[in-house]
Protein backbone atom coordinates (compact mmCIF):
# COMPACT_ATOMS: atom_id res chain seq x y z
CA UNK A 1 0.00 0.00 0.00
CA UNK A 2 1.49 2.93 -1.09
CA UNK A 3 1.45 6.23 1.69
CA UNK A 4 0.30 9.22 0.37
CA UNK A 5 2.97 11.17 1.82
CA UNK A 6 4.42 14.17 0.45
CA UNK A 7 7.17 11.94 -0.88
CA UNK A 8 4.46 10.61 -3.04
CA UNK A 9 2.59 13.08 -3.98
CA UNK A 10 5.56 14.68 -5.44
CA UNK A 11 6.60 11.19 -7.04
CA UNK A 12 2.70 11.21 -8.25
CA UNK A 13 3.42 14.86 -9.84
CA UNK A 14 6.25 14.25 -11.60
CA UNK A 15 5.03 10.39 -12.93
CA UNK A 16 1.86 12.79 -13.85
CA UNK A 17 3.68 15.37 -15.83
CA UNK A 18 5.53 12.60 -17.73
CA UNK A 19 2.97 11.15 -18.92
CA UNK A 20 1.10 14.05 -20.02
CA UNK A 21 4.54 15.04 -21.91
CA UNK A 22 4.56 11.56 -23.68
CA UNK A 23 1.05 11.89 -24.41
CA UNK A 24 1.84 14.97 -26.22
CA UNK A 25 3.90 13.32 -28.41
CA UNK A 26 1.08 11.32 -29.54
CA UNK A 27 -1.17 14.51 -30.79
CA UNK A 28 -0.96 15.02 -34.47
CA UNK A 29 0.60 18.10 -35.28
CA UNK A 30 -0.02 17.33 -38.99
CA UNK A 31 -3.30 16.04 -38.41
CA UNK A 32 -4.44 17.67 -41.94
CA UNK A 33 -2.33 14.96 -43.79
CA UNK A 34 -4.29 11.78 -42.47
CA UNK A 35 -3.33 8.38 -43.91
CA UNK A 36 0.37 8.80 -44.49
CA UNK A 37 3.05 8.33 -42.01
CA UNK A 38 6.54 9.00 -43.01
CA UNK A 39 8.82 5.79 -42.69
CA UNK A 40 11.64 5.98 -40.16
CA UNK A 41 14.82 6.23 -42.40
CA UNK A 42 18.17 4.69 -40.86
CA UNK A 43 20.08 8.25 -40.35
CA UNK A 44 23.97 8.29 -39.65
CA UNK A 45 23.10 10.60 -36.92
CA UNK A 46 20.68 8.83 -34.84
CA UNK A 47 21.08 7.63 -31.21
CA UNK A 48 23.65 8.48 -28.54
CA UNK A 49 27.17 8.43 -30.97
CA UNK A 50 25.06 9.83 -34.32
CA UNK A 51 27.35 12.05 -36.31
CA UNK A 52 26.55 13.14 -40.01
CA UNK A 53 27.51 10.99 -43.17
CA UNK A 54 30.26 13.71 -44.69
CA UNK A 55 30.03 12.07 -47.90
CA UNK A 56 26.56 12.01 -47.68
CA UNK A 57 26.02 15.41 -46.81
CA UNK A 58 28.19 16.82 -49.07
CA UNK A 59 26.14 14.74 -52.17
CA UNK A 60 23.32 16.66 -50.56
CA UNK A 61 24.84 19.77 -51.23
CA UNK A 62 25.05 19.24 -54.62
CA UNK A 63 21.43 17.93 -54.74
CA UNK A 64 20.44 21.35 -52.72
CA UNK A 65 22.92 23.23 -55.37
CA UNK A 66 21.82 21.87 -58.92
CA UNK A 67 17.94 21.11 -57.54
CA UNK A 68 15.89 22.68 -54.58
CA UNK A 69 18.15 26.07 -54.80
CA UNK A 70 15.95 26.72 -58.30
CA UNK A 71 13.10 28.24 -56.10
CA UNK A 72 14.33 27.37 -52.59
CA UNK A 73 16.25 29.68 -50.55
CA UNK A 74 18.55 28.75 -47.39
CA UNK A 75 19.06 32.16 -46.09
CA UNK A 76 20.22 31.00 -42.13
CA UNK A 77 23.32 29.41 -43.68
CA UNK A 78 26.65 30.71 -44.97
CA UNK A 79 29.13 29.24 -47.24
CA UNK A 80 31.73 28.73 -44.47
CA UNK A 81 29.32 26.74 -42.54
CA UNK A 82 29.79 23.98 -45.23
CA UNK A 83 33.50 23.22 -43.43
CA UNK A 84 31.35 21.59 -41.05
CA UNK A 85 30.47 18.81 -43.57
CA UNK A 86 33.83 18.32 -44.51
CA UNK A 87 34.41 21.02 -47.50
CA UNK A 88 37.80 21.91 -47.16
CA UNK A 89 38.72 25.72 -46.75
CA UNK A 90 39.42 26.10 -50.46
CA UNK A 91 36.90 24.25 -51.32
CA UNK A 92 34.60 26.79 -49.43
CA UNK A 93 36.08 29.43 -51.33
CA UNK A 94 35.33 27.87 -54.70
CA UNK A 95 31.96 26.52 -54.26
CA UNK A 96 31.34 30.71 -52.87
CA UNK A 97 33.19 31.96 -55.90
CA UNK A 98 30.85 30.34 -58.33
CA UNK A 99 28.34 33.02 -57.28
CA UNK A 100 27.83 36.47 -57.09
CA UNK A 101 26.91 39.42 -54.44
CA UNK A 102 26.04 43.43 -54.28
CA UNK A 103 27.68 44.76 -52.25
CA UNK A 104 29.05 48.18 -51.12
CA UNK A 105 28.20 51.41 -51.24
CA UNK A 106 31.72 51.75 -52.36
CA UNK A 107 33.95 55.36 -52.13
CA UNK A 108 32.12 57.23 -55.00
CA UNK A 109 28.60 55.78 -53.32
CA UNK A 110 27.93 53.57 -56.22
CA UNK A 111 27.19 49.37 -55.43
CA UNK A 112 28.67 46.94 -56.90
CA UNK A 113 29.02 43.39 -57.45
CA UNK A 114 31.52 40.79 -56.44
CA UNK A 115 32.62 37.12 -55.80
CA UNK A 116 30.87 36.23 -53.00
CA UNK A 117 33.36 34.78 -49.97
CA UNK A 118 32.90 32.04 -46.93
CA UNK A 119 31.42 34.85 -44.85
CA UNK A 120 28.50 35.27 -47.44
CA UNK A 121 25.36 33.58 -47.17
CA UNK A 122 24.07 30.57 -49.78
CA UNK A 123 22.31 32.56 -52.56
CA UNK A 124 18.46 33.19 -52.78
CA UNK A 125 17.09 32.45 -55.70
CA UNK A 126 14.30 35.54 -55.68
CA UNK A 127 15.41 38.88 -54.41
CA UNK A 128 12.39 38.72 -51.83
CA UNK A 129 9.75 37.20 -50.90
CA UNK A 130 7.15 38.92 -53.22
CA UNK A 131 9.34 38.31 -56.27
CA UNK A 132 9.46 34.54 -54.91
CA UNK A 133 5.46 34.24 -54.35
CA UNK A 134 4.85 35.81 -57.81
CA UNK A 135 7.04 33.16 -59.62
CA UNK A 136 5.13 30.48 -57.66
CA UNK A 137 1.62 30.93 -58.04
CA UNK A 138 1.29 33.46 -55.38
CA UNK A 139 2.90 31.25 -52.67
CA UNK A 140 6.83 31.67 -51.84
CA UNK A 141 8.55 28.40 -51.39
CA UNK A 142 9.92 28.07 -47.92
CA UNK A 143 13.41 28.56 -46.24
CA UNK A 144 15.09 25.50 -45.89
CA UNK A 145 17.17 26.49 -43.51
CA UNK A 146 15.60 24.63 -40.58
CA UNK A 147 13.19 22.62 -42.87
CA UNK A 148 13.74 19.22 -40.69
CA UNK A 149 12.91 21.13 -37.43
CA UNK A 150 9.65 22.77 -38.77
CA UNK A 151 8.20 19.82 -40.55
CA UNK A 152 6.41 16.53 -39.08
CA UNK A 153 7.67 15.45 -35.36
CA UNK A 154 10.63 18.27 -35.49
CA UNK A 155 14.15 17.61 -34.84
CA UNK A 156 16.45 14.74 -33.87
CA UNK A 157 15.23 13.13 -30.39
CA UNK A 158 16.94 10.20 -29.17
CA UNK A 159 13.19 9.88 -27.63
CA UNK A 160 11.40 9.65 -30.69
CA UNK A 161 13.40 7.71 -32.92
CA UNK A 162 14.06 4.82 -30.63
CA UNK A 163 10.55 4.84 -29.05
CA UNK A 164 8.10 2.53 -31.70
CA UNK A 165 5.13 4.59 -31.38
CA UNK A 166 1.89 2.61 -33.39
CA UNK A 167 1.47 6.01 -35.38
CA UNK A 168 5.47 5.69 -36.30
CA UNK A 169 7.37 8.34 -34.50
CA UNK A 170 9.26 9.89 -36.82
CA UNK A 171 11.78 13.00 -37.15
CA UNK A 172 11.95 16.09 -39.69
CA UNK A 173 13.94 14.22 -41.98
CA UNK A 174 12.19 11.50 -42.29
CA UNK A 175 9.73 13.63 -44.09
CA UNK A 176 11.63 15.55 -45.95
CA UNK A 177 12.74 12.13 -47.67
CA UNK A 178 9.21 10.74 -47.71
CA UNK A 179 7.78 14.19 -49.25
CA UNK A 180 10.71 14.20 -52.03
CA UNK A 181 9.95 10.06 -52.96
CA UNK A 182 5.97 9.80 -52.24
CA UNK A 183 4.89 11.66 -55.47
CA UNK A 184 2.82 9.35 -57.57
CA UNK A 185 -0.20 9.35 -59.34
CA UNK A 186 -3.29 10.62 -57.90
CA UNK A 187 -5.53 8.09 -56.36
CA UNK A 188 -9.07 8.06 -58.10
CA UNK A 189 -10.97 10.20 -56.23
CA UNK A 190 -8.44 13.09 -55.73
CA UNK A 191 -8.71 16.04 -58.03
CA UNK A 192 -5.47 17.60 -58.69
CA UNK A 193 -5.44 21.23 -59.92
CA UNK A 194 -3.30 23.03 -62.74
CA UNK A 195 -0.10 23.31 -61.44
CA UNK A 196 -0.25 21.32 -58.12
CA UNK A 197 1.24 17.55 -57.91
CA UNK A 198 -0.09 14.65 -56.05
CA UNK A 199 2.13 13.38 -52.66
CA UNK A 200 0.55 11.32 -50.20
CA UNK A 201 2.57 12.59 -47.47
CA UNK A 202 1.50 16.23 -47.93
CA UNK A 203 -0.74 17.00 -45.71
CA UNK A 204 -4.08 17.20 -48.04
CA UNK A 205 -2.71 15.28 -50.84
CA UNK A 206 -1.65 18.08 -53.59
CA UNK A 207 1.74 20.30 -53.23
CA UNK A 208 2.44 22.86 -55.23
CA UNK A 209 5.85 21.90 -55.94
CA UNK A 210 6.89 19.69 -59.13
CA UNK A 211 8.53 16.68 -58.42
CA UNK A 212 11.91 17.91 -58.10
CA UNK A 213 13.86 14.52 -58.64
CA UNK A 214 14.34 12.51 -61.48
CA UNK A 215 16.85 9.43 -62.47
CA UNK A 216 20.40 10.81 -62.60
CA UNK A 217 19.05 14.32 -62.09
CA UNK A 218 22.89 15.46 -60.75
CA UNK A 219 26.11 13.46 -61.41
CA UNK A 220 27.65 12.57 -58.12
CA UNK A 221 31.30 13.14 -58.92
CA UNK A 222 32.18 10.74 -55.99
CA UNK A 223 30.58 7.70 -58.48
CA UNK A 224 27.46 6.90 -56.30
CA UNK A 225 24.36 6.60 -58.36
CA UNK A 226 22.38 9.01 -58.93
CA UNK A 227 18.93 7.21 -57.64
CA UNK A 228 15.75 9.29 -56.16
CA UNK A 229 15.92 7.50 -53.09
CA UNK A 230 19.50 7.98 -52.61
CA UNK A 231 19.54 12.13 -53.40
CA UNK A 232 16.46 12.27 -51.28
CA UNK A 233 18.55 10.74 -48.19
CA UNK A 234 21.60 12.79 -49.28
CA UNK A 235 19.86 16.23 -49.42
CA UNK A 236 18.07 14.98 -45.96
CA UNK A 237 21.12 14.65 -44.40
CA UNK A 238 22.19 17.73 -45.56
CA UNK A 239 19.13 19.47 -44.74
CA UNK A 240 19.11 17.59 -41.32
CA UNK A 241 22.56 19.32 -41.09
CA UNK A 242 21.73 22.86 -41.30
CA UNK A 243 18.68 22.69 -39.54
CA UNK A 244 20.72 21.11 -36.51
CA UNK A 245 24.25 21.59 -36.84
CA UNK A 246 25.00 21.62 -33.21
CA UNK A 247 24.28 18.14 -32.97
CA UNK A 248 27.54 16.43 -32.74
CA UNK A 249 28.41 18.85 -30.16
CA UNK A 250 25.87 18.37 -27.89
CA UNK A 251 26.36 14.67 -28.22
CA UNK A 252 29.68 14.35 -27.58
CA UNK A 253 29.29 16.78 -24.40
CA UNK A 254 25.97 15.48 -23.63
CA UNK A 255 28.25 11.91 -22.89
CA UNK A 256 30.71 13.88 -21.23
CA UNK A 257 28.22 15.36 -18.60
CA UNK A 258 26.15 12.34 -18.04
CA UNK A 259 28.58 10.44 -17.17
CA UNK A 260 30.05 12.83 -14.54
CA UNK A 261 26.55 13.31 -13.30
CA UNK A 262 26.30 10.12 -12.98
CA UNK A 263 29.60 9.54 -10.73
CA UNK A 264 28.35 12.79 -8.81
CA UNK A 265 25.06 11.41 -7.81
CA UNK A 266 26.23 8.49 -6.71
CA UNK A 267 28.51 9.78 -4.42
CA UNK A 268 26.21 12.45 -3.22
CA UNK A 269 23.62 9.20 -2.83
CA UNK A 270 25.90 7.50 -0.80
CA UNK A 271 27.31 10.55 1.34
CA UNK A 272 23.42 10.82 1.77
CA UNK A 273 23.52 7.50 3.52
CA UNK A 274 26.40 7.82 5.58
CA UNK A 275 24.82 11.05 6.83
CA UNK A 276 21.22 10.13 7.56
CA UNK A 277 22.86 6.47 9.03
CA UNK A 278 22.10 7.82 12.50
CA UNK A 279 18.55 8.93 12.24
CA UNK A 280 16.77 6.14 10.82
CA UNK B 1 3.61 28.60 -32.53
CA UNK B 2 4.39 30.95 -30.04
CA UNK B 3 3.48 33.50 -32.12
CA UNK B 4 -0.24 31.76 -31.39
CA UNK B 5 0.15 31.40 -28.24
CA UNK B 6 0.57 34.76 -27.68
CA UNK B 7 -2.86 35.49 -29.47
CA UNK B 8 -4.68 32.69 -27.48
CA UNK B 9 -3.51 33.81 -24.24
CA UNK B 10 -4.11 38.19 -24.71
CA UNK B 11 -7.06 37.26 -26.90
CA UNK B 12 -8.36 35.75 -22.87
CA UNK B 13 -8.89 39.19 -21.62
CA UNK B 14 -10.96 40.07 -24.34
CA UNK B 15 -13.64 37.78 -22.61
CA UNK B 16 -14.13 40.06 -20.14
CA UNK B 17 -17.20 42.06 -20.28
CA UNK B 18 -17.38 45.87 -21.89
CA UNK B 19 -13.49 46.98 -21.55
CA UNK B 20 -11.90 43.47 -23.02
CA UNK B 21 -11.25 44.68 -26.45
CA UNK B 22 -9.63 47.86 -24.87
CA UNK B 23 -7.34 45.63 -22.96
CA UNK B 24 -6.41 43.84 -25.51
CA UNK B 25 -5.33 46.62 -27.39
CA UNK B 26 -3.21 47.78 -24.41
CA UNK B 27 -1.57 44.60 -23.71
CA UNK B 28 -0.76 44.30 -27.85
CA UNK B 29 0.10 47.37 -28.08
CA UNK B 30 -1.72 47.51 -31.56
CA UNK B 31 -4.43 45.77 -33.05
CA UNK B 32 -2.57 42.25 -33.81
CA UNK B 33 0.42 40.46 -31.47
CA UNK B 34 3.45 42.56 -33.28
CA UNK B 35 7.00 44.02 -32.12
CA UNK B 36 5.43 45.93 -29.57
CA UNK B 37 3.78 42.62 -27.80
CA UNK B 38 7.17 40.79 -28.19
CA UNK B 39 9.27 43.78 -26.14
CA UNK B 40 6.04 44.10 -23.51
CA UNK B 41 6.50 39.95 -23.20
CA UNK B 42 10.45 40.71 -22.79
CA UNK B 43 9.79 43.37 -19.92
CA UNK B 44 7.64 41.22 -18.26
CA UNK B 45 9.42 37.88 -18.16
CA UNK B 46 12.74 39.66 -17.22
CA UNK B 47 10.62 41.24 -14.28
CA UNK B 48 9.33 37.65 -13.13
CA UNK B 49 13.23 36.34 -11.96
CA UNK B 50 13.09 39.39 -9.14
CA UNK B 51 9.27 38.16 -7.80
CA UNK B 52 10.65 34.97 -7.52
CA UNK B 53 13.37 36.27 -5.64
CA UNK B 54 11.34 37.85 -3.74
CA UNK B 55 8.62 35.25 -3.22
CA UNK B 56 11.77 32.83 -1.83
CA UNK B 57 12.95 35.95 0.57
CA UNK B 58 9.53 35.10 2.05
CA UNK B 59 9.35 31.44 1.88
CA UNK B 60 12.68 31.29 4.06
CA UNK B 61 11.28 34.32 6.20
CA UNK B 62 8.16 31.77 6.69
CA UNK B 63 9.80 28.94 6.91
CA UNK B 64 12.21 30.72 10.07
CA UNK B 65 8.84 31.98 11.80
CA UNK B 66 6.57 29.05 11.31
CA UNK B 67 8.63 26.02 10.98
CA UNK B 68 8.13 23.50 8.18
CA UNK B 69 5.20 20.73 8.27
CA UNK B 70 5.99 17.38 8.01
CA UNK B 71 4.56 14.32 6.40
CA UNK B 72 2.49 13.08 9.56
CA UNK B 73 1.05 16.62 9.72
CA UNK B 74 1.35 16.25 13.40
CA UNK B 75 3.42 19.33 14.98
CA UNK B 76 6.50 19.22 16.66
CA UNK B 77 6.26 18.24 20.21
CA UNK B 78 9.74 18.17 21.47
CA UNK B 79 13.39 18.16 20.78
CA UNK B 80 13.42 14.20 19.71
CA UNK B 81 11.05 15.05 16.71
CA UNK B 82 13.43 17.25 14.64
CA UNK B 83 16.65 17.12 12.99
CA UNK B 84 19.03 20.13 11.90
CA UNK B 85 19.17 21.21 8.13
CA UNK B 86 22.85 20.88 7.96
CA UNK B 87 23.27 18.24 7.05
CA UNK B 88 20.36 16.32 6.89
CA UNK B 89 18.59 18.25 4.29
CA UNK B 90 21.23 19.80 2.90
CA UNK B 91 22.79 16.64 1.51
CA UNK B 92 19.14 14.89 0.66
CA UNK B 93 18.43 18.28 -1.30
CA UNK B 94 21.67 18.12 -2.88
CA UNK B 95 21.30 14.08 -3.93
CA UNK B 96 17.47 15.20 -5.16
CA UNK B 97 19.23 17.90 -7.52
CA UNK B 98 22.03 15.81 -9.04
CA UNK B 99 18.75 13.28 -9.90
CA UNK B 100 17.35 15.81 -11.52
CA UNK B 101 20.31 17.05 -13.39
CA UNK B 102 20.70 13.97 -14.97
CA UNK B 103 16.77 14.40 -16.61
CA UNK B 104 17.43 17.88 -17.22
CA UNK B 105 20.40 17.32 -19.32
CA UNK B 106 19.20 14.53 -20.92
CA UNK B 107 17.25 16.19 -22.14
CA UNK B 108 19.17 19.35 -22.93
CA UNK B 109 21.80 17.21 -24.98
CA UNK B 110 20.00 14.23 -26.39
CA UNK B 111 16.24 15.34 -27.03
CA UNK B 112 16.65 19.47 -27.21
CA UNK B 113 13.19 19.09 -29.46
CA UNK B 114 11.17 16.90 -27.42
CA UNK B 115 8.81 19.18 -25.61
CA UNK B 116 8.72 21.84 -28.66
CA UNK B 117 6.11 22.13 -31.78
CA UNK B 118 7.97 21.79 -34.96
CA UNK B 119 5.69 24.74 -35.79
CA UNK B 120 7.90 27.16 -33.81
CA UNK B 121 10.36 26.57 -36.65
CA UNK B 122 8.11 28.18 -39.12
CA UNK B 123 8.53 31.66 -39.46
CA UNK B 124 5.34 33.89 -37.90
CA UNK B 125 2.73 35.10 -40.40
CA UNK B 126 -0.45 36.46 -39.37
CA UNK B 127 -1.82 34.82 -42.17
CA UNK B 128 -1.47 31.31 -41.76
CA UNK B 129 -2.83 29.92 -38.91
CA UNK B 130 -1.46 26.37 -37.58
CA UNK B 131 -4.26 23.54 -38.52
CA UNK B 132 -4.16 22.76 -34.63
CA UNK B 133 -2.87 25.19 -31.57
CA UNK B 134 -1.18 24.11 -28.25
CA UNK B 135 0.43 25.29 -25.36
CA UNK B 136 3.43 24.19 -23.66
CA UNK B 137 3.14 20.52 -21.93
CA UNK B 138 2.47 21.94 -18.43
CA UNK B 139 -0.42 24.02 -19.52
CA UNK B 140 -2.39 21.74 -21.02
CA UNK B 141 -4.49 20.36 -18.08
CA UNK B 142 -5.64 24.06 -18.14
CA UNK B 143 -6.30 24.28 -21.77
CA UNK B 144 -8.71 21.06 -21.79
CA UNK B 145 -10.71 23.15 -18.90
CA UNK B 146 -10.57 26.49 -20.62
CA UNK B 147 -12.08 24.70 -23.69
CA UNK B 148 -14.22 22.48 -21.91
CA UNK B 149 -16.94 25.28 -21.66
CA UNK B 150 -19.08 25.18 -24.61
CA UNK B 151 -22.21 26.26 -25.34
CA UNK B 152 -23.92 22.81 -24.77
CA UNK B 153 -21.37 22.10 -21.76
CA UNK B 154 -23.78 21.20 -18.63
CA UNK B 155 -21.71 23.38 -15.65
CA UNK B 156 -22.32 26.61 -18.35
CA UNK B 157 -25.90 26.12 -18.39
CA UNK B 158 -26.97 27.51 -15.08
CA UNK B 159 -24.55 30.38 -15.98
CA UNK B 160 -25.49 30.91 -19.49
CA UNK B 161 -27.79 33.60 -18.91
CA UNK B 162 -25.18 35.66 -17.42
CA UNK B 163 -21.83 35.36 -19.76
CA UNK B 164 -20.99 34.13 -23.03
CA UNK B 165 -19.03 30.20 -23.11
CA UNK B 166 -15.64 32.07 -23.58
CA UNK B 167 -15.92 33.98 -20.06
CA UNK B 168 -16.76 31.00 -18.31
CA UNK B 169 -13.72 29.20 -19.96
CA UNK B 170 -11.87 31.38 -18.54
CA UNK B 171 -12.82 31.93 -15.32
CA UNK B 172 -13.13 28.43 -14.75
CA UNK B 173 -9.07 27.93 -15.68
CA UNK B 174 -8.18 30.78 -13.06
CA UNK B 175 -10.38 29.43 -10.96
CA UNK B 176 -9.38 25.75 -10.99
CA UNK B 177 -5.87 27.35 -10.64
CA UNK B 178 -7.28 29.16 -7.56
CA UNK B 179 -9.14 26.90 -6.18
CA UNK B 180 -5.75 24.85 -5.30
CA UNK B 181 -4.97 27.75 -3.20
CA UNK B 182 -8.15 27.36 -1.08
CA UNK B 183 -7.95 24.06 -0.36
CA UNK B 184 -6.65 24.74 3.17
CA UNK B 185 -10.26 25.95 3.47
CA UNK B 186 -11.93 23.78 1.15
CA UNK B 187 -10.44 20.55 3.31
CA UNK B 188 -12.47 19.95 6.38
CA UNK B 189 -10.88 17.53 7.68
CA UNK B 190 -9.08 17.30 11.00
CA UNK B 191 -6.23 15.13 10.02
CA UNK B 192 -3.54 17.06 8.24
CA UNK B 193 -1.74 13.76 6.25
CA UNK B 194 -3.39 11.83 3.93
CA UNK B 195 -1.43 8.55 5.87
CA UNK B 196 -4.26 8.68 8.04
CA UNK B 197 -7.27 9.22 6.05
CA UNK B 198 -8.43 5.40 3.68
CA UNK B 199 -10.77 6.86 1.83
CA UNK B 200 -8.92 10.45 0.98
CA UNK B 201 -5.98 8.86 -0.36
CA UNK B 202 -7.60 7.09 -3.04
CA UNK B 203 -9.42 10.09 -4.08
CA UNK B 204 -6.34 11.74 -4.41
CA UNK B 205 -5.34 9.26 -6.83
CA UNK B 206 -8.45 9.55 -8.57
CA UNK B 207 -7.45 13.52 -9.04
CA UNK B 208 -4.07 12.96 -10.40
CA UNK B 209 -5.41 10.82 -13.37
CA UNK B 210 -8.23 13.19 -13.67
CA UNK B 211 -5.25 15.67 -14.24
CA UNK B 212 -3.46 13.56 -16.37
CA UNK B 213 -6.34 12.84 -18.58
CA UNK B 214 -7.36 16.43 -18.70
CA UNK B 215 -3.49 16.99 -19.96
CA UNK B 216 -4.24 14.34 -22.75
CA UNK B 217 -7.34 15.89 -23.54
CA UNK B 218 -5.23 19.10 -24.00
CA UNK B 219 -3.15 18.06 -26.51
CA UNK B 220 -5.78 16.69 -28.70
CA UNK B 221 -7.83 18.71 -31.40
CA UNK B 222 -11.38 19.54 -29.82
CA UNK B 223 -12.77 16.59 -31.68
CA UNK B 224 -14.69 13.94 -31.00
CA UNK B 225 -14.65 11.63 -28.17
CA UNK B 226 -12.00 14.22 -26.68
CA UNK B 227 -14.61 16.93 -26.16
CA UNK B 228 -16.70 14.61 -24.27
CA UNK B 229 -14.18 13.07 -22.23
CA UNK B 230 -12.58 16.81 -21.07
CA UNK B 231 -15.67 17.76 -20.10
CA UNK B 232 -16.13 14.77 -18.05
CA UNK B 233 -13.02 15.28 -16.64
CA UNK B 234 -13.30 19.46 -15.93
CA UNK B 235 -16.65 18.62 -13.83
CA UNK B 236 -14.73 16.15 -11.77
CA UNK B 237 -12.03 18.14 -11.50
CA UNK B 238 -14.20 20.73 -9.82
CA UNK B 239 -16.41 18.18 -8.07
CA UNK B 240 -13.16 16.88 -6.33
CA UNK B 241 -11.57 20.67 -4.81
CA UNK B 242 -15.64 21.77 -4.17
CA UNK B 243 -17.85 19.00 -3.73
CA UNK B 244 -15.63 15.97 -2.26
CA UNK B 245 -12.79 17.43 -0.51
CA UNK B 246 -15.40 19.42 2.22
CA UNK B 247 -17.51 16.42 2.66
CA UNK B 248 -15.10 13.72 2.83
CA UNK B 249 -13.47 15.48 5.67
CA UNK B 250 -16.69 15.53 7.30
CA UNK B 251 -18.26 12.03 7.11
CA UNK B 252 -14.74 9.96 6.84
CA UNK B 253 -13.30 8.58 9.81
CA UNK B 254 -9.52 8.84 9.57
CA UNK B 255 -7.28 6.64 11.44
CA UNK B 256 -5.53 7.03 15.04
CA UNK B 257 -2.55 9.37 14.66
CA UNK B 258 1.12 8.67 16.36
CA UNK B 259 1.56 10.68 19.57
CA UNK B 260 4.10 12.39 17.75
CA UNK B 261 6.54 12.56 14.68
CA UNK B 262 9.08 10.73 16.34
CA UNK B 263 6.26 7.76 17.46
CA UNK B 264 5.22 7.88 13.55
CA UNK B 265 9.04 6.52 12.83
CA UNK B 266 9.43 4.17 15.40
CA UNK B 267 6.17 2.69 15.22
CA UNK B 268 4.71 2.73 11.50
CA UNK B 269 0.97 3.54 11.06
CA UNK B 270 0.35 -0.05 9.70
Amino acid sequence: MMKPTIKTAFAAVLTAGAVVALSLTSAPAHAAGAGHKPAAQDWSFKGLFGTYDRASAQRGYKVYKEVCSACHSMSLIKFRNLQDIGFSEAQVKALAAEYEIQDGPNDDGDMFTRKRTPSDPLPAPFPNDKAAAAANNGKAPPDLSLITKARAQGGDSIIKVSMKHPDGFTIGADYVYALLTGYGEAPAGVEVPDGGSYNKYFPGGVIAMANPLAEDAVEYSDGTKATVAQMAYDVSTFLAWAAEPELEERKRLGIKVMLFLLVLTGMLFALKRKIWSDVH
Amino acid sequence: MSYWGATVITNLFSAIPVVGDSIVTLLWGGFVVDNPTLNRFFSLHYLLPFVILGLVIMHIWALHTFGSNNPTGVDVKGPQDTIPFHPYFTIKDLFGMGVFLLIFCFFVFFAPNYFGEADNYIPANALATPPHIVPEWYFLPSYAILRAFTNDFILYWPISWLMTAKLAGVIAMFGSIILLALVPWLDTSKVRSARYRPIYKWFFWIFVLDWVVLGMVGAHPPEGIWVLLGQISTIYYFAHLLVILPILGVIERPKALPESISASVTQPAE
